[in-house]
């Protein structure tokens, strides 16, 4: 009988299997036959899900981002060393011109030096005569190997090998050696996406460091950005520099972005400080703005001031 | 068409050799390369991996291979997922019936096809992106792209020919 039993189970597994065998034959050939068409929704609805901005797409990228950061960190190596090789034979072949400027480069510096030292000793003289704080520390600096670069006509960012594990959050600047490159928009464990001062996106608040004047940096995907939203009256110069005012309360003030070098119907344009051809190590700034007073405290201030205040108010009110 | 199953490890590895061509394209494509302007183009080396293999062992450069280069593609330069896979999968799509016909066309006539497919790759590409960013990109840089694309294909044609004898032959069933 439990023979029997046995057999019977037996017969059965083997029908299951291959009925499911069969089944899995069907779909994969059902699969393989509109494949094409399939993947296509697939990705006309991933596009979609992307512009929807969900965090499943998000995850997706930094994901396939983290992932392959290491990898073509490792594969730009060899590229940065041949540049650098030959940056180095042709600075070789020009190392009279090369010494010369230098020269007279550390002249100037000396020369800027001692500028630089008699104003901070000014400086903290007055500062202690009117009682002020001391002036903010400098950002903490990390620094990040650029391993990706989105070129073409559409997205102008940068993938660099630092994440949220070694402290990049979204918003932070990032600099070069010369100025402001752009700012954190995406942040991996492993990898952060730079968003470049010259995308279409981007929009900083700068400030016009001989006039004072206000502005908004603009990117138009061109290398030139421009400057937007100026007083209606503003005193500013050809060849005046342009610093981040840090007016948005998230970039360090005092950056230095460019200088402006055209003003006429198509803008006024800056020409960025960035040495796009070097362009391989940036540091990420960790800039951490004075704290804005809690919104209680000040409610309950307010509220003390009317208790303070409102009787006269309201008899003011009356006499209206 | 009924194709033998890979019997060994190398022969697997080696018919994996089109969708390794692949993810080098895309990681060439998303090098940084030394450039004096941020906007800077290079060639679109994706396009041209995808096109050869899509036309010479189609079997090899599936739908699905394509579509998942194209997201790692978008993944790694921070475009919207799916914009370059849609691209490369019409273009595949278009070249589909006409695979079998282009093959036997000599040098050149293979050249003016792929032309005509990398522009049909960027036209696509930048309709969708104004689409998605609701934003007037300019042409200009994407006209510079496909002329370096184009220029760009007759010497990696030649390099991927070189791999394309590295990988078994396949068997065709009489009247398949």
């Amino acid at each position: 009988m439990s023979v029997f039993l046995a057999r019977d189970t037996a017969l059965r597994i083997v029908h299951a299997r291959g009925r499911v065998l069969r089944l899995f034959t069907l779909l994969r050939t059902l699969f393989e036959r509109f494949a094409l068409t399939l993947l296509l929704v697939l990705a006309a609805g991933l596009l979609v899900l992307s512009k929807a901005d969900l965090k499943l797409v998000r995850t997706l990228e930094e994901v396939v981002a983290d992932g392959m950061a290491p990898v073509m960190a490792l594969v730009r190596e060899p590229v940065v060393a041949a540049r650098r090789v030959a940056e180095r034979f042709g600075r070789f072949l020009a190392v009279y011109e090369e010494n010369a400027r230098l020269r007279e480069e550390n002249r100037r510096l000396l020369e800027w030096r001692a500028r630089a030292v008699r104003l901070e000793v000014e400086n903290r003289g007055l500062r202690e005569m009117l009682a002020m704080s001391a002036p903010e520390a400098a950002p903490r600096r990390t620094v990040a190997r650029i391993v990706a670069d989105a070129g073409g006509p559409f997205v102008q960012t940068r993938l660099i090998d630092a994440g949220s594990r070694r402290g990049v959050r979204e918003g932070m600047a990032v600099v070069d050696e010369r100025g402001m490159v752009g700012r954190v928009v995406q942040v991996g464990e492993e990898s952060a996406r730079v968003l470049l001062l010259t995308d279409f996106n981007s929009r900083i608040p700068v400030v016009v460091a001989g006039s004072r004047d206000q502005a908004l940096l603009v990117g138009d995907n061109t290398p030139y950005p421009k400057l937007r939203f100026l007083p209606l009256s503003p005193g500013f110069r050809l060849g005046d520099r342009v610093l981040t005012s840090g007016a948005d309360g998230l970039l360090p003030p005092g950056l230095p972005v460019g200088e402006i070098t055209a003003a006429g119907e198509h803008g006024i344009t800056v020409t960025l400080h960035v040495d796009w051809r070097r362009l391989d190590e940036v540091a990420v700034l960790d800039y951490r703005p004075v704290p804005l007073p809690p919104a209680d405290g000040l409610l309950a201030g307010q509220q003390a001031e009317h208790a303070g205040t409102g009787g006269a108010g309201h008899e003011l009110a009356a006499d209206r | 068409m009924i194709e033998t199953r890979p019997r060994t490890l190398g022969s697997l590895l080696r018919r994996s050799l089109p969708a390794v061509t692949g993810l080098v394209a895309v990681i060439a494509d998303a090098l940084p390369l030394p450039s004096p302007a941020p906007d800077a183009v290079a060639p679109f080396l994706l396009v041209i991996v995808v096109f050869y293999w899509s036309l010479h062992t189609p079997q090899l450069m599936s739908p699905l291979v394509i579509f998942l280069l194209g997201l790692l593609f978008d993944a790694l330069v921070g475009g919207p997922l799916g914009l370059t896979a849609f691209a490369l999968l019409l273009v595949r799509a278009l070249l589909g019936a006409r695979q079998r016909g282009l093959v036997a066309q000599p040098g050149p006539v293979l050249w003016a096809s792929f032309a005509i497919a990398a522009a049909a790759v960027e036209v696509l590409r930048w309709l969708l992106a104004t689409l998605y960013w609701l934003h007037p990109f300019r042409f200009e840089p994407l006209a510079a792209e496909l002329a370096l694309t184009v220029l760009a294909y007759p010497l990696l044609a030649w390099s991927l020919a070189k791999v394309r004898t590295m990988i078994p032959r396949t068997r065709h069933v009489p009247g398949d």
